[in-house]
């Protein structure tokens, strides 16, 4: 009865983890070297310090595409248990 | 029926969670109030100075950038408010045709990272010449809003039963009058809701005007706390009044909200 909810709690903090963005920047930079690195910072880092604005949009759309594996991935898993 | 073990259990984890979300935040106050610039650390003490505040006030330009984030919150959760609940009502009930592609466009529209939107926004928006200004901040935002608010508000109407639209329909009302004298009030608390969440997201984004905006006097709250932070890491009790000044109105929107918040968020789960 719960399934559904558990799997919008999961899709909601996966996607929520994949997107942070402004603790990172503010704690640590991604830093030391790439250790904290996040897909959001490493965005913004490429195109608005480094200047690679190509690597950066592939990036976008890189983790666009996680993002969409991941929702209707949980998504398929909880539906095909719950029936 | 729960056992009286699971009860505890219950009650221990919840209360664990509780201690780890509130101990950060009286730590922040109580050093926000602490008032003692030089201290490289945390302490409590009974000793209260609003020191800290009036420093932050002063320095950070809060006056500023509050006004600015003010600003571009109300004109977002605005626009995107009306809009979503005319867009929801369209793909919810009135279902032109192509309503089904709207409901599509929206659910994609609200799933895509800003992080993978920033860099066209920023691109586009500097050939038309609008970076920094406040509807570089204001548009982009909206958008997303809108794209969320209108399945928001599909989910929302779909509960309505169909019988009051029709009805309403047989004392001869139009579909605006239907919308905004029938629908709107029966669905009052997702409408708040909606418009709290929007607020929320849109005070506290931080990515997209740190990107849209280099001109400091349109620094928006949160890009504001971070360069002040940059510029005064060892007062303290500065950062900590300066962080409580930026979540202030998040904390009074929430307070007022909390209500129907929680009223519309069953509103929203429940529906099928």
């Amino acid at each position: 009865m719960m399934r559904r909810d558990i799997g919008a709690a999961l899709t909601i903090s996966a996607v929520a983890a994949l997107q942070s963005f402004t603790l990172i920047y503010q704690a640590t930079d991604g830093g030391p070297g790439y250790a904290t690195m996040v897909p959001g910072l490493l965005i913004y880092r490429d195109a608005f310090q480094l200047g690679a604005v190509g690597s950066a949009s592939a990036l976008g759309i890189a983790m666009t595409v996680i993002i969409f594996v991941l929702t209707f991935g949980i998504r398929a898993l909880i539906e095909r248990k719950a029936t | 029926m729960l056992s009286r073990t699971e009860r505890t259990v219950c009650l221990i984890i919840l209360m664990a969670a509780a201690v780890v979300t509130l101990y950060p935040l009286i730590t922040l106050v109580s050093t926000a109030l602490s008032g003692s610039a030089s201290s490289g650390g945390i302490s409590f003490s009974w000793h209260m100075s609003l020191t800290g505040f009036s420093y932050a006030w002063r320095n950070g330009d809060f006056s500023r950038s509050m006004l600015n984030t003010a600003i571009v919150t109300v004109a977002v959760v605005v626009i995107s408010t009306v809009i979503a609940v005319m867009a929801g009502y369209s793909v919810a009930l009135a279902k032109p045709p192509g309503a089904r592609w709207l409901l599509y466009a929206a659910v994609f529209g609200f799933m895509l990272p800003v992080e993978a939107l920033i860099v066209p926004w920023y691109y586009q928006f500097s050939a038309f010449g609008i970076v920094n200004t406040y509807w570089s901040m204001i548009v982009p935002q909206a958008a997303q809003s809108i794209a969320f608010g209108t399945f928001w508000m599909y989910v929302a109407f779909r509960s309505v039963p169909r019988s009051l639209s029709e009805s309403a329909r047989l004392d001869g009302a139009s579909s605006l009058s239907l919308l905004w004298r029938i629908l709107v009030p029966n669905v009052a608390p997702a409408v708040k809701t909606m418009a709290a969440l929007v607020f929320l997201w849109t005070w506290n984004a931080f990515l997209l005007p740190l990107v849209m905006v280099s001109n400091s006097s349109l620094y928006t709250v949160t890009v504001g706390l971070s360069t002040f932070t940059g510029a005064h890491f060892n007062n303290y009790s500065a950062l900590a009044a300066g962080s409580c000044l930026a979540a202030l109105p998040v904390v009074v929107v929430y307070l007022f909200a909390q209500r129907s918040f929680i009223a519309g968020l069953f509103a929203g789960s429940l529906v099928e």
